[in-house]
């Protein structure tokens, strides 16, 4: 049988051997959780959105990227002037 | 054996579709028969998808689902491509550029094509305005399932032309030789390499002149009009884009907002909540870096971040 002293040090034990498991399943999973955003980005963002969609394994032109990841405009380069005639127009909807 | 050949000047094809006039324009004239069915075959399968005037397409069925509850919908790769893209409208304008504002814009009279509604006589306006729910609660679950709130119409409006004009660029830059921009009622993309001296874009006024002409290679540019969709109700003139703020049409502060971008897709989404951002407008343009030119109704002009003075 053991002492009362004893008990509460292998309690206090126990807790500690817990608290290291569970810290080091959340570290093993947050690790994974990293590795998987670094390494697949489109799948990561999409999977944000809901769908999975493999990375893209071919050069992709802009217009196919996907259009979710963005949070503001992309920086574009800025319209010239001319003095030739023009080939078509834009004139609103 | 096809020849390509590269033209001094881009070789132009026009044609009707989605209610609208579009260009295709191709630095290599054999290019050219090819774009213009891929372009057409694109609009057919986006019309099916996207229109708010069609019983039969997605956008409808959705919007007859949500009547009597929430709707859960699996869409097709095409509708949710829409989807992400009007959501990313709505995530750079800060949600003024929304689609689920259709519900909105039905109430303010545009609930068939343009010709019905301008033939009735003093449509009359609910007395308090109709809001959407706002985007975000339209939800994208996996397999292509979406689901939004009961009595949710979305209008892909301020977005589809634009999306398709990118894709269709994209497509065509993928499929053959040359140089592409597509017009598709004022929403213009680009892909492939551009003409000497770049693709020369007029930009209509408020008396249908070219005010002027600029040059772009790789960017999109879109023109939003308070000046050419517009109908008669008990309040006077209304117009189609509507302040998803206020569930009303927009203030007309600005005839046309053009704006250029890095794709259609952003240009329209600038010069959409610029209509709907009145006054406000050049100063958020130039927080985000757009250039843009705004036209007021009575011809005086704005420019911001850099648009070219001549």
């Amino acid at each position: 049988m053991s002492s009362p002293a004893l008990s509460k040090t292998r309690i206090a034990l126990g807790v500690l051997m817990a608290t290291a498991t569970l810290a080091t399943t959340g570290l093993a999973g947050t690790l994974a959780l990293s590795r998987n955003h670094t390494t697949n980005s489109d799948t990561a963002a999409n999977s944000a959105e809901g769908t999975t969609v493999p990375a893209s394994t071919t050069q992709r032109t802009k217009h196919q990227r996907p259009k979710a990841s963005g949070q503001s405009f992309t920086p574009a380069s800025k319209p010239s002037p001319t003095t030739a005639p023009s080939q078509t127009k834009t004139k609103g909807s | 054996m096809t020849t390509c050949q590269q033209v001094t000047e881009p070789l132009t094809a026009t044609f009707a579709a989605i209610g609208t006039t579009n260009c295709i324009l191709v630095t290599v004239g054999s290019s050219l028969p090819a774009a213009v069915e891929i372009a057409k075959g694109h609009l057919d399968d986006l019309d099916k998808a996207v229109s708010r005037f069609r019983n039969d397409s997605e956008v409808s069925q959705l919007a007859r689902m949500a009547e009597t509850g929430e709707a859960w919908y699996f869409a097709s790769p095409l509708f949710n491509d829409h989807l992400d893209a009007a959501r990313h409208a709505a995530r750079i304008s800060g949600g003024l550029v929304d689609f689920t504002v259709g519900s909105a814009v039905i109430a303010s009279g545009y609930d068939a094509d343009l010709d019905v509604v301008r033939s009735r006589s003093g449509y009359t306006l609910p007395v308090r305005p109709v809001k959407g729910p706002g985007w975000e609660r339209v939800v994208r679950g996996g397999a292509g399932r979406i689901s939004t709130p009961r009595g949710t119409v979305l209008d892909f409006g301020a977005t589809a032309k634009a999306r398709a004009a990118d894709t269709i660029a994209g497509l065509l830059e993928a499929a053959l030789p040359g140089g592409f921009l597509v017009n598709l009622g004022g929403d213009i993309a680009t892909a492939g390499p551009a003409p000497e001296g770049g693709w020369r874009v007029g930009i209509e006024g408020v008396d249908g002149g070219i005010r002027q002409v600029v040059s772009i290679t790789d960017q999109g540019i879109a023109t939003s009009s308070t000046q050419l969709r517009r109908w008669q109700t008990d309040a006077g003139t209304a117009h189609h884009i509507v302040d998803p703020r206020t569930g009303r049409t927009a203030a007309v502060v600005w005839a046309h907002v053009t704006c250029v971008a890095s794709n259609a897709l952003e240009a329209n989404t600038a010069s959409t909540a610029s209509i709907v951002l009145g006054e406000e407008a050049p100063a958020w343009l130039n927080r985000n870096r757009v250039s843009a030119r705004l036209e007021r109704p009575d011809g005086t002009v704005v420019f911001t971040s850099d648009w070219p003075l001549s």
